[in-house]
């Protein structure tokens, strides 16, 4: 049986928020660094080429902005990913950990180098040669990309773990359905990332006039070019991903769709003015645009991974982990034996509940709900049920799995659900200092059947459309 | 736990727990640096001294200075490897350490950020324009993150090797370890720091006297200061360090039950506090040989150096022996040995060996292709 972590309490804000929102800096910024060492090559080339006059006082200025920004924040950022992964779900980061600790360690080494090679330039460009400038950056630009290679791997290995799931061979589950599209999407974002930040800074370059300017963020948005073949890309990863995490972005889960939306719009506006305006047309925009549409870029960037992490559920990793930390083979063990059996860590603040029933119901809600729900808060379990009675509540966390398919399957005994019922009940009701015991045998019965008839496997939001033996998933297809 | 570490225990574990120990020392390395370097300059910063020219302006804090942002780099980037390792050797034991710990543990990310742009700010020549009350306030700022930084390390480490006290933990949030513990915990770290900083900044004073000593005999001498007036000062910090290291390691000691003891000074770890006090002598030899030379050279930072390594894989293992004690290992050894089946292993080797190639590159490119 999984070890149980303990877990806190967040209060309104749902843990995959704070994990959200961590990974969210870190990937714009990292995305932003390895696309960075690729315009700045570009730039190199053009001073040593004397084909930009101004080239040479730009890669300066844009590598300080990186070594100050990226290198502080973005590096602090990946370490925070993984310090919040292990407060949302130790479970998830221990297995992703144990599985690809030597593809991490390798991405460790280019991390290494990415920090020499960019200090190095950081520190004597001044005084170096062009070849030798050169050659650092191409060697930074290298390594940023390759970590950027790894890590991608070992992310998309989450959502399509493909024939990993029968081989358990580190390179099946790396090289996954997934990988490829992910990997040269995440690519023309960086190119992309770094050309705006280079708008921005470029405007900041007071000693240039507007036509030097001009010329220099003509030459930059030539990184966005690339953002021609996002579409198609978008539609690659779409086609790889499962057909019930394709189903909730594109409509099944109104939250995932928005945050599609917000990701397609912006990245369509940025492209179509990239494309007609900057690069067609050549012209020329101020610090408050640039900014604007950094600022756009974040948005889909945030949209983009809100898509990548949600698109997940039911699972943090597919067929392997649920979002709760439960194995899927778990479930009906947990049905038996209840899934605080081996739970040591008490309820804090234990006298605030009004009876032992609903204290249970608390630590169930713990164990199975609270990484992705709160009690009142963000997705808040009292707003979700606050129009079901009990029977209804009963039934629809009984059949979870059905009730919405990107739920998983309530992993507890008939009593544990029932004490579950109990708490959010008395939390819809503001909590009052007495509340009854429910002790029915007839309830528990009624739980019983409803979870024998759900079942222990992961829904399947095809079932009414392709009948009960339908896969919802395409496990064959790997 | 019969065998000197880490003979005696099953490969795989043996294997994963030297990992993380040399891991964890090369993390150490530049971590005491940026440490101890930033506890020094706020010293010299409050106290100015006498001289003609201030202790912040001299060449050994100058140097510091100037690279504690890159060192700090180095801790952060080199660093990921011990937390690697660790999630394979201690998965459970770290994992429920970190969530216990909470927004105690999570407050690192956001202090380190913190303290990094203080580094570069202790680092321009803008900050020594400011009042003194600020240039005050910004050094010690900037060695207090740093500090607590160090706190929240130690009292992970300490947390995860508490587990019968872990539910008690998660209902009161009280640690279970008293005040004096983490402060001679800490107090072995950041006194030992020292020892390693001035080892590092030992060998950049001594290329920059040897620069110095160059361009004295040059008719284009440039304003590179003497740095043998260093000399004297590193060895007092590393003297200095090593004596609260070694207080704060007997007091720690003492605090511990009658077990850790016995393990501390059985076969498990008597060796490496042999290897410890080895270390110490090569170290006093190494800056005794400077001191009386009253100038750097190669062959006694080499000798410091030496003493450094040794003392350093010294305080790790006795370290990792006092968990090891604390957390019953054996119990790990099936997850340890299916970690080591997991593939990947030979692309972490080549990866290894091309990245420190390219390293040795890149360095290569700075010293060859410097314009002149």
């Amino acid at each position: 049986m999984s070890y149980v972590y303990p877990a806190n309490d967040y209060g309104p804000i749902m843990p995959g928020l704070v994990m959200a929102g961590v990974a969210i800096v870190h990937v714009f910024l990292a995305q932003f660094a390895v696309g960075g060492g690729i315009l700045l090559c570009y730039f190199q080339w053009l001073a040593m080429t004397g084909r930009e006059v101004h080239a040479r006082q730009f890669v300066e200025g844009y590598f300080k902005l990186l070594v100050l920004i990226s290198f502080v924040v973005g590096a602090l950022t990946g370490v925070g990913i993984w310090f919040t992964a292990i407060q949302i779900s130790p479970a998830t980061i221990g297995a992703m950990v144990d599985n690809f600790h030597w593809l991490w360690a390798t991405e460790w080494t280019f991390f290494c180098l990415e920090i020499v090679s960019g200090y190095c330039f950081y520190r004597y460009h001044n005084r170096l040669n062009d070849r030798a400038a050169m050659t650092l950056l191409t060697i930074y630009a290298l390594a940023s990309w390759v970590s950027l290679f790894v890590i991608n791997g070992i992310l998309s290995w989450q959502l399509t773990p493909g024939r990993w799931l029968e081989t358990r061979s580190v390179f099946d589950g790396f090289f996954n359905p997934s990988f490829f599209p992910s990997l040269l999407f995440r690519t023309v974002v960086a190119l992309t990332l770094s050309s705006l930040a280079a708008c921005v800074v470029i405007n900041l370059m007071s000693s240039l006039d507007r036509d030097a300017k001009r010329a220099l963020i003509n030459r930059a948005a030539h990184l966005l070019v690339p953002m021609v073949v996002m579409p198609g890309l978008g539609v690659w990863f779409l086609s790889v991903m499962p057909a019930d995490s394709r189903s909730w972005v594109l409509g099944g889960s109104p939250a995932m769709m928005l945050f599609l939306n917000i990701s397609i719009g912006s990245s369509m506006a940025i492209g179509g003015y990239a494309l007609l305006g900057m690069v067609a047309q050549r012209l020329y925009i101020n610090g408050a645009t640039a900014s604007l549409l950094l600022l756009l870029a974040f948005g889909a960037t945030a949209g983009g991974e809100f898509v990548r992490e949600g698109s997940r559920k039911p699972y943090s990793i597919r067929y392997v982990l649920y979002s709760n930390a439960i194995k899927p083979d778990e479930v009906a063990t947990l049905r038996e034996v209840g899934c605080i059996h081996n739970d040591p860590y008490p309820l804090r603040h234990a006298s605030a509940y009004p009876n032992d029933q609903v204290r249970l119901g608390a630590r169930v809600f713990r164990r199975q709900c609270s990484v992705c729900h709160t009690v009142e808060g963000t997705n808040a379990l009292t707003e979700l049920t606050g129009s079901w009675d009990e029977n209804q509540m009963r039934m629809n966390i009984a059949k979870l799995q059905h009730t919405k398919a990107f739920m998983p399957p309530f992993a507890g005994t008939a009593a544990e659900l029932e004490s579950l019922v109990q708490f959010i009940n008395w939390s819809n009701r503001m909590r009052p200092d007495q509340w009854p015991a429910s002790n029915s045998p007839e309830v528990l019965a009624q739980i019983g059947t409803w979870l024998n008839e759900a079942g222990t496997a992961a829904g399947n939001f095809q079932q009414n459309r392709l009948g009960p033996q339908s896969r919802s998933n395409d496990v064959e297809r790997f | 736990m019969n065998a000197v570490f880490p003979f005696g225990f099953p490969t795989p574990t043996a294997f994963y727990l030297s990992l993380y120990v040399l891991t964890f020392v090369l993390h150490h390395v530049f971590m005491h640096y940026v440490l101890a370097g930033s506890l020094y300059v706020a010293w010299t910063t409050i106290w100015p001294g006498r001289d003609t020219l201030a202790r912040a302006e001299q060449p050994l804090a100058a140097t510091l200075r100037d690279w504690m942002p890159f060192l700090l780099s180095a801790a952060i980037t080199v660093g990921v490897a011990p937390l690697l390792f660790i999630q394979i050797v201690y998965q459970d034991q770290f994992y429920t350490a970190n969530l216990l710990l909470w927004w105690r543990w999570m407050v690192v990310v956001p202090v380190l950020i913190v303290a990094f742009y203080l580094l570069y700010l202790v680092k321009s020549k803008m900050l020594w324009n400011w009042p003194y009350p600020v240039r005050m306030a910004v050094t010690v700022g900037t060695s207090a993150c740093f500090v607590f930084v160090g706190f929240c390390w130690t009292a992970n480490s300490l947390l995860a090797s508490s587990g019968q006290n872990w539910p008690d933990v998660y209902a009161t949030g009280r640690l279970p370890f008293t005040t004096s513990a983490m402060i001679s915990r800490m107090l072995i770290w950041i006194g030992g720091s020292f020892a390693t900083m001035s080892a590092i900044v030992g060998w950049q004073l001594f290329y920059l006297q040897r620069r110095f000593e160059r361009q004295q005999f040059s008719e284009n001498a440039g304003p590179v200061a003497d740095t043998r007036g260093s000399v004297p000062t590193l060895a007092r910090l590393t003297g200095g360090g090593l004596v609260v290291a070694l207080l704060a390691g007997i007091a720690y000691l003492a605090q511990c039950d009658a077990q850790s003891r016995s393990i501390v000074f059985g076969s498990l770890i008597l060796p490496y506090i042999l290897l410890a006090i080895v270390g110490t002598v090569v170290l006093g030899i190494g800056w005794t040989r400077q001191w009386r030379s009253r100038q750097f050279s190669f062959v006694g930072m080499m000798t410091v150096t030496t003493g450094v390594a040794l003392n350093l894989i010294a305080a790790a293992v006795i370290r990792e022996g006092l968990r090891l004690r604390a957390i019953d290992i054996g119990t790990l050894a099936q997850k340890h040995a299916d970690a080591a089946t997991v593939g990947g292993f030979g692309v972490f080797v080549v990866a290894a060996i091309i990245v420190s190639v390219l390293i040795a590159w890149c360095i290569r490119l700075v010293q060859t292709g410097l314009r002149a």
